[in-house]
């Protein structure tokens, strides 16, 4: 099973490379600061907008902060941010999905509603509104990112209980008599999984994009703290002078979201092949 | 057709009310009293009392929120606490904007992706596909803030074709819509193209070319039709995308729009504003996803006949 | 009665897969006069459909055809292009396939996809199309035809969609019908109307059918010659009542045995053990082989030849080596 997996995953070299990628950035996150030389938030205001040199690499931002070390501090940020965001929207949107899906009737009414209002808001607008609601910071960030990625989970997931539902050996099932909590997570989790890794992966793409873009409008993480999106925000009104500010975390940011997108192609492809490639 | 369009637009009904009453409670929600902000700083509690009596802050919020909903049906929004104007004015000095662009954004993302999307659909595997696949990747992995960045650098800070801020002429709007159209393009592409993908394996496509229908025919007409499902649904997406998207293109380029008065309204808490812009965007949104599902119904004979 | 008007020759027609080239169809020969029915019989996955589809250079990539010649009033088909086989599909040689409920198009009339084949073809006059497309919907049994033109697929049911096929199919006067399993997916009632439909319209416009299909009751209806296809070849060739009569290959036999018949009263049908083996898994010797109760250690070893016997019953078996039967 594994090694079918593995054999199939391998075949997409492009998945593999972007599985390396977002395993570089992660070791980054995890242990870039241990090597870092500087603070991300040591300012030195005699050293602004340094260029790259052997003491900065990659220069510095306005403030005379070392770019480099806040671009690895900033992986921290915002992939913690993606990736606790994400798991916990993504709990509560199985948790709905499949209630939806299983258990019909006034249950899914009520929870499709909730969904297409959420839905009603198209896109960043969602997430503008729930930051507005709770505020910025780190940790507002990452709950608005949770909330935005609920609806397009659950009614991903619901539609997939559906198709599970209606297959003879789940209402063998019932007639069996299995509790419902039983059948849901022995037999209808367990089969919509590989979708719901796919879609999460996918979800962890899109919520660093969303992220970034809070932070980019100043509704996500606040300065002085570093993250991509903030990072980018600071060094615009310098992009004549000092591009670099600009490009170094627009870089990062689309390279972490490319790699997702291609991490959750290949495995939709390795996990099932019948999964049509959107 | 005219029942289901009936039928259609007055499902449309609950979900502006919820809307209503989310955007209404959503200044309450938020953290912080709007009464204290929109007076100031320093302002004696009595004075905030005072005017939160005439306000009718202290009414049963039932009360409020049916007032509040007479005012928006007498074309009344509020007044702005920054600029001290009526909402009204503020936004239809900057909706009309802002529908432009997303209007042309979604035209140009559009036409090229579902082109670009059949070309690689046809081409699949092959060199052309895998280029139009790869960059259509790119443009959706990149934010488009990134983006329109970049064009800046490009295309006024290096080359110095273009003017980078404002929007006081047609060239002023080139980089916004480029801007705005290319996630939407490798979105599009990328819809159509699993879209063709899925339609020409099916019986009716091997009918028509079991008939002798010359290829263009197949695939431009028959297949394609059968398409539009998916690419309209992502058509409808990307206007709503674009709406809200155009905070950011906004921000960069300071285009005065919806996007940016959003962006201001929410850094300056001018609450109203706010309110109003949310409402609006969202109202829009909705209204376009019912035009979505009305042209489903004008496309696909199924949807209209259950 | 009958001038040559199709002769397939050596046909082979492979899939490219991860695995290599597997034949799906692999040397197949025969041919069909003008006015013929000829019956392609065999289990699903020998190649009947991918023959057909052969025919009309349909074939779907990864597959391909490789090898052979297709004669259609003497000229190689698959020398054509694809402007030129547009000319000869719908006109001159049309299809009628499995499904009548996926084949029509979901989101035209029915009459504009019969319509289509007309104004494709020639017909400059819409409303001389549109007149053509009524008749013909008329001709395959639709009440108010005048009506019916403007229904969508959807609206029709099984049996009504395959009427239109055959509409469709039959509407440019075509020389040539494949009928590609037409009433597979029917109810057995909606089965016996559409089989006389067929014949009835066989006998007004003279086309020669190829009748794909897995059911030999079909064949004694309709057909005048079977073709018996195993695992991508041809292994018997015979007039219809010859074949009932005498059937050599134990294929055959086995196909025959397995009808069930109302004044018998077994207990157990009879039915060929195995299956059809895919492409990747044909034997070396004979490919029925495994399968077969007659088989020796020759039949292991070597390919039987496809031998033509006095009376053009062709059979390929090793029982009925040099053409003479060995074994009665």
């Amino acid at each position: 099973m594994i090694k079918v997996f593995l054999k199939r995953f391998a075949k997409k070299k492009l998945s593999v490379v972007a599985f390396f990628v977002l395993m570089f950035f992660i070791f980054i996150a995890l242990f870039g600061p241990r090597l870092c030389k500087y603070d991300p938030l040591d300012q030195d205001l005699r050293n602004i907008y340094a260029g790259i040199s052997r003491e900065h690499w990659l220069g510095t931002d306005n403030l005379g902060r070392d770019t480099l070390t806040r671009l690895v501090y900033g992986a921290r940020v915002s992939l913690g941010i993606s990736f606790s965001g994400v798991l916990s929207g993504c709990m509560i949107g199985i948790l709905l999905g499949v209630c939806a899906g299983y258990f019909g009737k006034w249950v899914d009414t009520v929870i499709c509603r909730l969904i297409d209002v959420m839905l009603a808001f198209p896109g960043l607008l969602l997430a503008i509104v729930i930051s507005a609601v709770l505020g910025n910071g780190v940790k507002n960030t990452a709950l608005a990112v949770s909330i935005f990625s609920v609806p397009s989970i659950a009614r991903m997931v619901r539609s997939v209980v559906l198709g599970i539902k209606n297959q003879e050996y789940i209402q063998a099932c019932q007639i069996v008599g299995e509790s419902n909590s039983r059948v849901i997570f022995t037999h209808v989790i367990p089969n919509a999984m590989s979708q719901i890794i796919v879609n999460t992966t996918l979800n962890l793409g899109s919520a660093i994009l969303t992220a970034s873009s809070l932070s980019f409008l100043g509704m996500g993480v606040q300065p002085p703290d570093p993250e991509w999106g903030t990072m980018l925000n600071n060094a615009m009104t310098v992009i004549r002078t000092s591009p670099i500010g600009v490009v170094m975390p627009g870089i990062c940011i689309t390279l972490v979201v490319l790699s997702f997108s291609l991490l959750g192609d290949g495995l939709r492809d390795a996990l099932d092949p019948k999964l049509k490639n959107v | 057709m005219l029942k289901y369009a009936i039928k259609r637009i007055l499902q449309m009904i609950p979900l502006l009310i919820a809307l209503s009453v989310i955007v209404f409670f959503l200044i309450r929600w938020i953290p912080g009293d709007p009464v204290s902000a929109m007076l100031g700083p320093g302002v004696p509690a009595s004075n905030i009392e005072f005017e939160r009596e005439r306000l009718g802050l202290n009414d049963p919020i039932i009360v409020q929120y049916v007032r509040w909903v007479r005012d928006i049906f007498q074309g009344d929004l509020g007044k702005s606490i920054v600029s001290k104007k009526p909402v009204v004015y503020e936004i239809s000095r900057r909706l009309p904007v802002t529908l432009t662009l997303a209007v042309g954004g979604t035209v140009i993302s559009s036409v090229l992706g579902v082109i670009l999307g059949v070309i690689a659909a046809m081409r699949q595997n092959r060199f052309l596909d895998n280029l139009i696949m790869s960059v259509s990747l790119l443009t959706v992995s990149m934010p488009s803030f990134f983006f329109a960045l970049m064009l800046m650098l490009i295309f006024s800070v290096q080359l110095g074709w273009l003017p980078s801020i404002g929007l006081n002429s047609p060239a002023h709007a080139v980089m916004p819509l480029l801007a705005l159209g290319s996630s939407g393009l490798g979105f599009m592409a990328r819809t159509t193209r699993s879209a063709m993908l899925d339609v020409i394996r099916q019986d009716y496509i091997r009918t028509s070319r079991s008939r002798g229908i010359p290829e263009k025919i197949v695939i431009y007409s028959h297949a394609l039709k059968n398409s539009m499902i998916p690419i309209i649904t992502a058509i409808g997406l990307r206007f709503g995308g674009l709406l809200a998207g155009s905070a950011v293109t906004e921000t960069v380029f300071s285009i005065p729009g919806m996007g940016k008065f959003l962006v201001d309204s929410v850094t300056k808490r001018d609450y109203p504003c706010l309110q109003a812009a949310i409402l609006v965007l969202a109202t829009i949104f909705i209204v376009v996803n019912t035009i979505v599902d009305l042209i489903y119904a004008a496309v696909d004979p199924r949807i209209r006949y259950e | 009665m009958s001038e040559k008007l199709l002769e397939v020759r050596n046909l082979r027609t492979v899939f490219h897969t991860e695995e290599g080239e597997m034949p799906a169809v692999d040397g197949v020969s025969f041919r069909l006069d003008s006015g013929e029915v000829l019956a392609i019989v065999g289990e699903s996955g020998c190649g009947k459909s991918v023959t057909s589809l052969s025919i009309l250079k349909l074939i779907p990539s990864p597959g391909e055809i490789v090898a052979g010649e297709i004669l259609y009033k003497g000229e190689d088909l698959l020398k054509k292009n694809t402007k030129e086989m547009n000319q000869i599909r719908g006109e001159e040689i049309s299809m009628i396939f499995q499904e009548p409920m996926t084949s029509l198009n979901p989101v035209f009339p029915i009459g504009h996809q019969i319509m289509e084949s007309l104004i494709y073809h020639g017909e400059k006059d819409k409303a001389k199309a549109k007149a053509r497309a009524i008749e013909m919907l008329r001709l395959v049994g639709f009440s108010t035809p005048e009506k019916a033109i403007s229904y969508f697929p959807s609206q029709l049911s099984g049996g009504m969609r395959q009427r239109v096929m055959i509409a469709m199919a039959l509407t440019c006067e075509p020389q040539i019908l494949i009928a590609d399993e037409p009433t597979t997916a029917l109810d057995v009632t909606i089965q016996a109307q559409i089989l006389r439909l067929l014949k009835e319209l066989k006998e007004k416009t003279g086309a020669a059918i190829i009748m794909i299909t897995h059911d030999l009751g079909i064949v004694a209806q309709i057909a005048h010659n079977v073709m018996v296809m195993y695992a991508g070849e041809a292994v018997e060739y015979a007039p219809v009542r010859e074949l009932y009569k005498n059937p050599l290959h134990p294929y055959t036999k086995g196909l025959l045995q397995s009808i069930p018949k109302i004044n018998e009263d077994h207990d157990t049908l009879y039915n060929i053990p195995g299956m059809v083996p895919g492409p990747k898994d044909y034997p070396k010797g004979c490919r029925f082989c495994p399968r077969c109760e007659y088989a020796g250690e020759r039949c292991e070893r070597e390919k039987p030849p496809y031998v033509k016997r006095a009376d053009g019953h062709r059979v390929r078996c090793w029982l009925y080596e040099g053409g003479e039967a060995n074994d009665a």
